[in-house]
This record gives C-alpha cells, structure tokens and sequence, in this order.
C-alpha cells in the first residue's frame, strides 16, 4: 500500500519548506510582484496604446512568426534526428548524441556571433546560398535560424525517448496483418510519438519566443522589420520608458504563463499517454 | 508487558485505512498482520514504527505511551518490503549503520560495532559476504541483510512488511521456516505483514486478520483455521494447506510451551 | 539500449534521413563550431593568446567565475533543498510549488533582467532606500548575481526530482527506524544516491550561469571592466568589430561548453546505470 497522503515521518519538512519558500520569493515570486504591479498601475488606455503601437506590434508579430516557423522546422528536422539517435547505430552515434545538447550548453552570444558568421556573406553558408541569388544575413530568416539552432535539444530531446520506448510488438502486428512500411508509420508509429513532437516543438516555440542573446548577433534588428520582442524592451528601457518596457514585459510576462501552462499540460499528457 | 495498540484509526483523503483497531501484542511472540492488499496491515505496521502518526487512538509500548515518540526513538527493527539496503555500502556497514549513527555518548567503540556486526552476519548466516554490496547478493540474501540490520540496534520489537513478498516460492519456503526458528532462537516481539495465508499460518504464534480496515479475527492458527468467526475469514482461508498448521504445532510445540512457562 | 527491432523503413527512405539529418547537423552545430575556431585562430597563436591578456577579457573572465562561484553553491544548496521537499512530503500546493520552479526557464531571459530592473532600480520597489543607503544593485555586480541566480536557479531541482521520486522514501525510512537523525539520513543514505544526478544540475547550471546573456545584459549597464561578464565582453568586442578578439573570447566559452556536455554523457551514462541497478534489485 502506497501513502497517498499524510507528511510521512522524514524529518526536515518544516526546514525545507521554509527555506524553499524564502528563496523562491526572493528570487521569483517578488521580483515577478514588481514587475506586474508596476504594470497595473498604467491605465487600460495607455496600456492599449502602448501596446498597439504598430512598432510594438510588428515586433510581437516578428517574434511570434519566427517562433512558430522555427518550431515547425525543428518539428521536422528533430523529429528524423531524433528518429536516427533512438533506431539507428552508427558510428560516432555517441558524439552526435552529445552534440545535440550544444545550444543548451553554449552561451546564446556565442551561438549568436558563429551563426552570423556563417551566414554572413563571406560565411560558409553565406557564400553558398548566394549562388542562388539567398542572402540570409540581417535578414528575418536570420532570426529563425537562430531559433531553430536554440530550439532543436527541445525537440530532439522529448521525442527520442518516446521513439526509444515504442514497443516493436505493435509494429509487428500491424506488419502481420499486412500493412506495408509506410502505413505502419503513419497509422501506428507516427500517431504515438505525435504527442511528445508537439510538447517538444510547443517547448522550442516557447523559448524561441523570448530567445534575445543569439538573435541580436544575426538579425539586422531594424524596427518595423526584424525587431524582435526582447530588443525591443530593451531599447525602451535605455530610452529610460519605463512605463512602455514594464506593459511590454508584463504582456511578455503572461504569455510567457500561458506557454508555461500549455507544456505543462502536454507533457502530463504525454506521461499518462506513456504510463498507460 | 505488551505491545498495545488501542482504538487506532488511520484515512488518508477520502480512503479509510484503519477504522478503531485495537491489538495486544505479548512480548516475545511473533505475530502475523493477514489480510488482502488494501487492507491496512502495512499502515497499521508503519503506525506501530511511527512512520504514520494515527489520526486517533494510542500506542503504547510496555506501558509507554508512543503514539506522538519520533521514529528514531522508539527502537524499531523495521524489514521493508524491497529491503530498502543502502546500495553504496557493502553488507558489513549496511548492518553497522544503526550503531554508527548514534549520538557519541552511546555509540559503540569500532570493536565492540564490529563484533556485533560479525556475531549478526553469523547469525544469518552470511559470514562469507560481508565485503559484498547489496547488488550482488540474491534476493534472499538481501532479506536476511536486511533483518540482521533491523537487528542490530536491538530493537524492541521488529516489523517485517511483507518480508518475503518479493522472493520466489522456493526461496520464500526456505526463508520462512528460517525466520521461524530465527525468531525461536532470539525471541524478540515480531509482527509481520503478509497476504499469504500459508506463510502466517506457519511462521506467527497468532495471526490478526484484517479486512478493510478493521480486524476480524485474531487467534491462533489453530483458531482461526477451526473456527473462523464470520464468512469472510473462512472464505479467506479456505483453501490453505491445513497440515502446514498441523506440523509446526508438532514441531515448536516443546519450544513454545518453553517460552510460556517463562514469561 | 537499443532495442532489437525487427521492422525498418526501406534502405531509400534511412538513406535520406541520414543526409538530411547530416545536413542539417552540418549546417546548424559544425559549421558554427568550426567558425568559432578557424575565427578565432585566424591570425595565428600568438595573437590568439594575446586576447587574453587584454584587461577588459581578464576583468569579464573574473566577473564570469565569480558570478559562477557564488550563483553554483547558493542554487544548488536550495535546488536540494526543493528536491527534497518535493519527492519526501506530500503538502497541498505541491503542483503550484513545481510550476514556480519552472517559471525562469519559460520566462524570457530578457524578462528576467527587467523583473530586477523593477525591484531594485532608482524607480523600483527598493529604489529610494537603496540611494539612501547608497547601496547599488542594478548596474552593479549584486544584479549580476541576481538575475545570473535567476535564470540557472531550476537545474538542480528539476534534475533531482525525478531520480530522487524514483528512489523513493524506503532507504530514508529505513535509516530513520535505525535511529538516524534528518542530517545523517541526507549525507549518509540520501547524497550518496543522487550525487550523479546532483553533478549533472550542477554542471547545467555553472554552463547556464557562465554563458547567461540576455537577462545579465538588462541588469548590466555595460560598465566595461565592472558589469562585464564574458559573454557582454564577447557582444562589446562583437559590436566594435574586433571579432578576432570576440571569437578568441568565445572559443574559451566554446569550449567549457564542449566539456559541459561530454561531462553531461558521462554522468547520463552513470544515471543509466544506476537506474537499471534499481531496476534488476526490485525484480530480483
């Protein structure tokens, strides 16, 4: 018989909870405070005002659009990398594995800088999409590539435990009773891994959405154009307002919940999905 | 001198896990908690160790009272189920863990821990492996470490929550005969948790029978296979192996008779 | 690892897979790891080092290690704490704990810096007791800290829940029946189990808190050689267009990212291992 309520007997749990609570005030919970109330205290019409400004708009629109078209492509291309990593064996599997986590563990200015470079017009990649007439630098694909480089452990990382754990006896019975490949794909794989590709992506929109340090370095950040929602805060922010930062925040700061609460929701999904 | 426990009761949310249990538990004897799962027999164990505190009644341990004592006080040998044996220590600091965490004063000296530590591992018969780490003991094994550790802080009372529940019927056979001639050897006041009839019948000098949350009957194997108190113990125990009662009662029967003449 | 599978795609479709993954993996991890080093290496060794001893690097490489010194121990000691509260007691608002834990990961690092802005600045909430005392936190190493403490606070946590829920309570209960005391149960029966999983919310958050930009470039105000950490020298030298010098800065961060996640294998591949121990222990 399992405890499903009741404190148990380990001692400490007045400590922990004490100390938990005291530092995540302090570190979150206030600071969130501040911001938010700062923001209440700007009226509806001039919240309105500032927040329908078509600059502020245009960047909310450059943010989101990026987002989302970087979440797509990280749908895709993490879906078959994480495919690869869970099925197949290759040599130097192990390194490329790893890998995947660089944009979790190199700094975002870092990856900002290196991916300029390599997309600027003397860059690899640069030099490479002009034969075709491309030009990518400053540019607003700039900003989803940026994204997409930040977003990729999120997807990869969702999914290919969930490849790794689906039971091959399912695809052996849909093989038995004569699916070819392609139908046991999409009608009995696909659909089970469906979820947690959704989580993964839904997580790397999230983040792309609030991504500053690797953008700025690769987008031209011209306003109306390729400014993105964080800049954008900042620049109001040493133009000392205040009050336009602080709304701008505040908004970021709600969607930033919503998203919270979104992936949250999916990735409990996902464990009753997989425990089942 | 007994273990008491009076009037205890136990929900957890909505689910009642022990509805006013009352038991007496003589000092020396070693008696089984029966019933299906879900029943509260392992609640009512981790309330006696004080893992669980009761919503209401009391427990008193030879005439104490320790219904609010820490668990650390109250000089327990609690078996857990999956043994719960510390894996990054090796079966010799597993069992000494109990002596080495007491406060300096009462602590042991390092022989006198190591000599108990050895006279234990002889005592469950694992002389051999006491460098060994849990990982690489069969579960058996495991399960004697596991109550030689229990032991060694000379425990007033020792519970075992299913103490044979994860082995194999082979080993679980063995083991029980062992835990009976252990306990015969020791006689230290033990309560066992099972949901296997034959395995109470065999090893306990009285078997408590619970059913959702309240105790139907408490007697002797004897007793309670000759003459059940209501349909659900006779259901519950209608198809156990009735001579397993009959040969232990042979066996133990001078042994037992030993120890009620000295209380 | 890797299960035996009976059914695969046809030797087209893997060998497409294969090429668009490797194509994708050259594009958007190699190339940029290339670049950092040819960038950096570009004018020779000797210039390469020269980066170094440049006063502006020296002073961001001080403030980065210690913004790491003090931001590493303070998350982790409470990251365990949490951990801790979460996986060994039930209590009601549990689920609301969890979330909040999770709030710096999904708010952005911008955001982050601005919430200090907000609390701490000539205008916030402690702004005029601040002047008075002529205390300074924003545009000053404490806000450093503070928002570096902000953004790398979940590692440890969300690392140790899971194993340490796995682990369950059975080994803390039973050193407790032995009359060990909350501290001994945590140092001797607790740590010893989760120092993998503690190692591995460690290193994720010294990478986090080393390479933090965005939310560290709010609070910094760009104060060269005083609220410049590493990452803000690399945007500094990036932005005067001395990019020999920003990639000489940045293959040093590249390549402590490098070791961060060769450290990150290794300890998944001791995590492996100790779950499947778990594992083969219950069902033997």
């Amino acid at each position: 018989m399992k405890m499903k309520n009741g404190r148990g007997k380990i001692p400490g749990f007045g400590l922990s909870l004490g100390l938990s609570l005291s530092y995540l005030s302090f570190l979150i919970l206030i600071p969130i405070s501040a911001l938010v109330i700062y923001a209440a205290k700007i009226s509806p019409a001039e919240y309105f005002n500032i927040i329908l400004d078509e600059r502020v708009i245009a960047a909310f629109k450059v943010s989101f659009f990026s987002a989302i078209a970087a979440a797509l492509l990280n749908f895709v291309f993490g879906f078959i990398i994480a495919w690869i990593l869970a099925r197949h064996n290759f040599f130097g599997k192990k390194i490329v594995d790893a890998c995947i986590d660089l944009p979790f563990a190199i700094p975002t200015a870092v990856a900002g800088i290196s991916l300029a470079m390599v997309f600027s017009l003397n860059g690899f990649m640069g030099k490479f999409l002009s034969l075709f007439n491309i030009s990518l630098e400053y540019s607003r694909a700039g900003i989803v590539i940026a994204i997409v480089f930040i977003g990729l452990p999120f997807v990869v990382r969702t999914v290919q435990p969930v490849i790794e754990e689906l039971d091959n006896g399912v695809e052996e019975a849909a093989a038995s009773l004569g699916a070819n490949y392609f139908q046991i794909f999409f009608k009995v794989v696909f659909p089970s891994v469906l979820p947690a590709l959704i989580t993964g992506a839904a997580m790397a929109f999230a983040r792309g959405l609030g991504e500053y340090g690797s953008v700025i370095f690769i987008s031209s950040n011209m306003p109306y154009e390729s400014e993105i929602v964080p800049l954008l805060i900042i620049k109001k922010l040493m133009q000392f307002d205040y009050a336009g930062a602080s709304a701008i925040g505040a908004t970021m700061l709600v969607i930033a919940f919503i998203m919270l609460f979104i992936t949250n929701f999916l990735q409990n999904y996902m464990i009753k999905e997989r425990s089942s | 001198m007994n273990i008491e426990i009076t009037n205890v009761s136990k929900k957890f949310g909505n689910f009642i896990a022990l509805n006013d249990v009352s038991i007496n538990i003589p000092k020396g004897e070693i008696i089984a908690l029966l019933g299906p799962s879900g029943c509260g027999k392992t609640t009512l164990l981790r309330i006696i160790a004080g893992l669980e505190t009761p919503d209401y009644g009391a427990i008193k341990f030879f005439g104490e009272d320790f219904t609010n004592k820490k668990v650390k006080d109250r000089n327990v040998g609690f078996v857990f189920q999956h043994y719960a044996l510390f894996r990054h220590m090796n079966i010799f600091e597993n069992i000494a863990f109990g002596l080495r965490v007491r406060p300096k004063k009462i602590r042991p000296d390092k022989k006198a821990i190591y000599e108990n530590v050895m006279r234990l591992v002889s005592l469950v018969q694992l002389d051999n492996f006491v460098n060994r780490f849990p990982s690489e003991l069969s579960g058996g094994q495991r399960q004697r470490v596991a109550l030689a550790r229990a032991l060694a802080v000379e425990p007033t009372v020792l519970l075992l929550d299913e103490p044979f529940g994860a082995l194999d019927a082979k080993v679980r056979k063995e083991l029980r005969l062992w835990l009976r001639r252990l306990h015969d050897e020791i006689h230290v006041t033990s309560i066992f948790v099972t949901h296997d009839q034959d395995e109470a019948l065999e090893v306990s000098d009285s078997i408590v029978i619970m059913n959702k949350g309240k105790i139907e009957q408490i007697g002797s194997p004897e007793a309670v296979c000759d003459s059940p108190v209501n349909p659900f113990v006779a259901d519950f125990l209608s198809d156990v192996n009735r001579p397993l009662v009959k040969n232990k009662k042979k066996k133990l029967f001078d042994v037992m008779n030993d120890d009620r003449q000295g209380i | 690892m890797t299960k035996i599978r009976t059914i695969h795609e046809p030797l087209w479709v893997k060998i497409l897979l294969f090429f668009v993954s490797g194509i994708f993996l050259s594009v958007f991890i190699v190339l940029p790891l290339v670049t950092i080093f040819r960038e950096a290496l570009k004018s020779g060794i000797s210039l390469y080092l020269q980066t170094f001893t440049d006063p502006g690097v020296a002073a961001a490489i001080r403030l980065s290690l210690l913004t790491v010194l003090i931001c590493v121990p303070i998350n982790t000691f409470f990251g365990v704490f949490i951990a801790w509260l979460i996986t060994k007691y039930e209590f009601p608002g549990k689920k609301i704990l969890t979330t909040v834990i999770d709030l710096p990961f999904s708010i952005s690092p911008v955001i982050a810096g601005l919430l200090f802005i907000f609390m701490f600045g000539s205008f916030g909430w402690f702004g005029t007791w601040l002047m008075d005392h002529d205390i300074r936190i924003v545009f000053a190493v404490p806000g450093i800290v503070l928002a570096t403490l902000f953004v790398s606070f979940p590692f440890v946590a969300r690392e140790l829940t899971p194993l340490m829920r796995e682990l369950g309570k059975d080994d803390e209960e039973a050193a407790l029946t032995l009359g060990a005391s909350g501290f001994q149960i945590f140092w001797k029966v607790t740590l010893p189990n989760i120092k993998w999983g503690l190692l591995y919310g460690i290193i994720l958050t010294n990478a986090r808190a080393l390479g933090e930009f965005g939310a560290v470039s709010v609070v910094s105000g760009f104060i060269r050689g005083v609220t410049t950490t590493m990452p803000l020298y690399i945007d500094i030298l990036y932005g005067e267009y001395m990019f020999r010098s920003a990639f000489a800065l940045a293959s040093l961060m590249t390549f402590l990212a490098l070791v961060t996640i060769i450290a990150k294998a290794v300890l998944e591949y001791y995590i492996a291992a100790q779950r499947k121990s778990m594992e083969v222990e219950i069902q033997s």
